[in-house]
């Protein structure tokens, strides 16, 4: 089309090229100010450049600082590790089994770890099941629920949601254990205490769990509402958004809170041991262990719940170890707008 | 492919703040119209209402001869660019390209045996998609990008993408809100004229957003200007720019913008004159005839006049007028003069070097003081009160719309 066009409309236009050079006038300004601009070039370009001050005995100064720096450090480290190492070392001794005045066992050996799984006392095969099932179960609906919820609040815009969020931080910060006697009271009506204390505390850990939402969605408020947009614009649904836009950029976040919903039943102390009542059966570790060191046992058992206590750590350190990048992509990836 | 039309169409966020007010337009089949203006203008909020991601308050918008007011964007058949490309971070180019089609589904009439007709939605087949992406990709040239995800991109291939996922779409409209603003300025001018490429290639009706004037003027079929949420003027880039509609849009359009000052229109029989800065300047030419023909009332005016239709003249010229130069960019082949005229109002004149010699370009210094003039021909005249040009028709609408935004604008 350009082509046909080409010649059919041709314009000529007659411009001089040559012209002369436009006839102008400039009145150069006062002389003064000229003079000074001129002066000022010239001091510029005369400066010499200031020599940097050496600071003499920087490096010293820096050196004993450095001491006493690492000096503190090291103290508060030591005062940091001891109970960690004590444990440990506790864990491993031999010559007798309650509380010992030094650190160091004189004997060493696994005499406790064997008494762990064997002694008609311990139960601590069945704590350690009761406490897994717990978490894996707790952290999988947990992470669905505060997923569920982050999104819809960071997403959605619907009248009082600001208030349920202004509620359920206010609750969150409601000491837990203060519902302590009323939910036995309904978890014992439910069947759900006693040494099916396990159900009912993941029924309690699951029911409060949407409260959490608050890192996933300052999580999910980082990621771009435009992203949403191309989606809806390219045809998804906002449960095909959720699904396959939202959860696949928020795997930090999901790591995250499954980890948190994982952890959350092993150190649970007070509300397993009041759902559990003297039930022995109904214990997670922490509850069992510390009933190891109740005043009739403790001197039997104390290096038992040492060695217990190791073994109890051993899956949680692993499992932060392997997925700790996450865990620090999604604290921090949530605090951003958090 | 499809004409779009937007009837009174009015967005109020909240209770009260109005960010789009009678939006009028139509825009006819594959053509490229720009809506251009300062931040809060509404032009973005006017391109989602189209977009179908913000709800429209009052008024329609018809694509294709279908209003669509309650249409959520997937049934729309519009595709869209974001400013900042929103690309899928965890997908591949590909995949990126392949979503939307993965989501479509074709209605196919299938006939069945007791003779019935009956419509089934079909997915469409991994060979006709990856036939559509990889055209669309070898269009933009990102053939070799198909593996890769968007972190691995540059800003310009990322915009390329994000063009090429909307394309694959193959929709009636094609919606751009501000494409290249992340872009550096190098990159920009090059995807601009990719852009006006492209549209060759794609041919269909496009929506363009943008708050440069420049990508406004070299891109679009139309313009549409706008403030505060009203359309200050709808026309051809030479329309706009020959015959902005009042005083908004003649400051808007042009680089540098146009200098204004006030000034007073005078007639004498059949000729015209303004007086500016007690120089008395003759109306010739088509502007001249013009105000001849309507007419105009002898009035205290605001007169405009672009920096390149300014220029460099001697003493001896009668309708020279003495400004002091306060500072000077060297553009190359151009000189801004930024100089104060006698009253000190600060004015903007654009010299080509072409036209000086040298010695006169080394005595363009900053004091110095030069004579300027214009010519009739590139004046525009503003009334004083209402900032419309004295020349331009008005439309009941912009009259409309004016009445309750311009005082406002000009007392800031």
């Amino acid at each position: 089309m350009t082509e046909k066009l080409q010649y059919e409309q041709a314009v000529e236009f007659d411009v001089d090229l040559d012209a002369e050079a436009l006839s102008i006038e400039i009145d150069a300004p006062e002389s003064a100010a000229v003079a000074e601009k001129i002066e000022y070039r010239k001091r510029i370009a005369s400066d010499q450049p200031v020599p940097a001050k050496k600071h003499m005995g920087q490096t010293a100064k820096n050196r004993i600082a450095n001491t006493v720096i690492y000096i503190v450090l090291s103290a508060i480290c030591v005062v940091w590790l001891l109970p960690f190492f004590g444990i440990v070392f506790e864990s491993f001794r031999c010559e007798s089994t309650g509380l010992a005045g030094y650190i160091f066992p004189k004997k060493w050996g696994f005499d406790n770890y064997v008494r762990l799984f064997t002694d008609e006392n311990s139960n601590f095969l069945k704590w350690f099941g009761n406490t897994l099932m717990m978490g894996l179960i707790t952290s999988v609906v947990q992470t669905v629920f505060v997923m569920a919820v982050s999104y819809a609040l960071s997403r959605n815009r619907f009248k009082g949601r600001k208030l349920l969020m202004n509620l359920m931080l206010v609750f969150g910060m409601f000491p837990g254990f203060l519902t302590l006697i009323l939910l036995y009271t309904w978890m014992s009506d439910w069947g759900l205490t006693m040494e099916n204390a396990p159900w009912g505390l993941i029924v309690i850990y699951i029911a409060g769990s949407g409260m959490g939402y608050y890192i996933a969605k300052g999580f999910f408020d980082t990621i771009s509402h435009s992203l949403d947009e191309a989606a809806r614009v390219d045809g998804a649904t906002q449960i095909q958004i959720f699904f396959k836009i939202i959860l696949p950029l928020s795997k930090p976040i999901i790591i995250y809170t499954i980890l948190m919903g994982f952890m959350a039943p092993w150190g649970d102390f007070v509300m397993a041991t009041f759902m559990a009542n003297n039930t022995n059966a109904g214990y997670n570790v922490a509850a069992g262990l510390q009933w190891l060191l109740t005043d009739s046992m403790i001197n039997e058992y104390y290096t038992t719940f040492c060695a217990g206590g190791v073994l109890v750590a051993i899956p949680i350190t692993v499992l932060f170890m392997l997925l700790q990048k996450y865990y620090v992509a999604g604290v921090t990836g949530g605090a951003v707008k958090g | 492919m499809a004409t779009v039309k937007l009837t009174n169409v009015k967005k109020i966020y909240g209770k009260n703040v109005v960010a789009v007010n009678d939006f009028n337009l139509e825009i006819a089949d594959k053509e490229f119209v720009v809506f251009v203006g300062p931040s809060g203008c509404g032009k973005s909020t006017t391109l989602r209402m189209i977009a179908g991601l913000e709800d429209i308050t009052e008024g329609t918008v018809e694509i294709g001869d279908k209003v669509v007011n309650d249409l959520q964007p997937k049934d729309r058949n519009i595709a869209m660019v974001f400013q900042n490309y929103a690309l899928y971070p965890h997908l591949t180019v590909y995949e990126n390209m392949a979503f939307a089609l993965r989501l479509l589904r074709v209605p196919q009439q299938i006939e069945q045996k007791d003779g019935s007709v009956k419509t089934v939605y079909s997915k469409l087949s991994q060979d006709e998609i990856y036939k559509r992406v990889t055209e669309a990709a070898e269009i933009l040239g990102i053939s070799d990008l198909l593996l890769r995800r968007p972190r691995e991109l540059s800003g310009g291939q990322r915009q390329r993408v994000a063009i090429g996922r909307a394309m694959v779409r193959d929709s009636q409209v094609f919606l751009m809100d501000e494409p290249l603003s992340n872009l550096d300025a190098k990159l920009r001018n090059q995807m601009r004229a990719e852009i006006i490429l492209l549209r060759k290639k794609i041919d269909t009706t496009f929506i363009y957003v943008t708050h440069d004037q420049t990508e406004a003027m070299t891109l679009g079929d139309r313009i549409v200007i706008m403030k505060d949420g009203y359309i200050q003027q709808v026309g051809t880039p030479a329309e706009v720019f020959d015959m902005p509609s009042n005083l908004f849009v003649a400051e808007f359009i042009g680089a540098p913008k146009m200098n204004i000052v006030e000034a007073e229109l005078t007639r004498e029989g059949e000729n015209y004159f303004v007086t500016v800065f007690g120089v008395k300047l003759p109306v010739d030419g088509e502007k001249g005839e013009a105000l001849c023909n309507k007419q105009a009332e002898e009035q205290k005016i605001l007169l405009g006049v672009r920096p390149e239709h300014m220029t460099l003249t001697n003493r001896s010229n009668p309708c020279a007028i003495p400004c002091t130069i306060q500072v000077i960019e060297m553009m190359g082949s151009e000189l801004h003069l930024h100089v104060l005229a006698p009253d000190g109002t600060p004015l903007i004149v654009r010299v080509p070097t072409v036209q000086l010699t040298t010695q006169q370009v080394a005595g363009l210094v900053a004091g110095a003081r030069i004579y300027v003039t214009f010519r009739g021909k590139v004046m525009h005249f503003f009334h004083k009160e209402t900032q419309f040009n004295l020349l331009s028709e008005q439309t009941s609408q912009s009259v409309k719309s004016e009445s309750d935004s311009h005082s406002q604008w000009y007392h800031n």
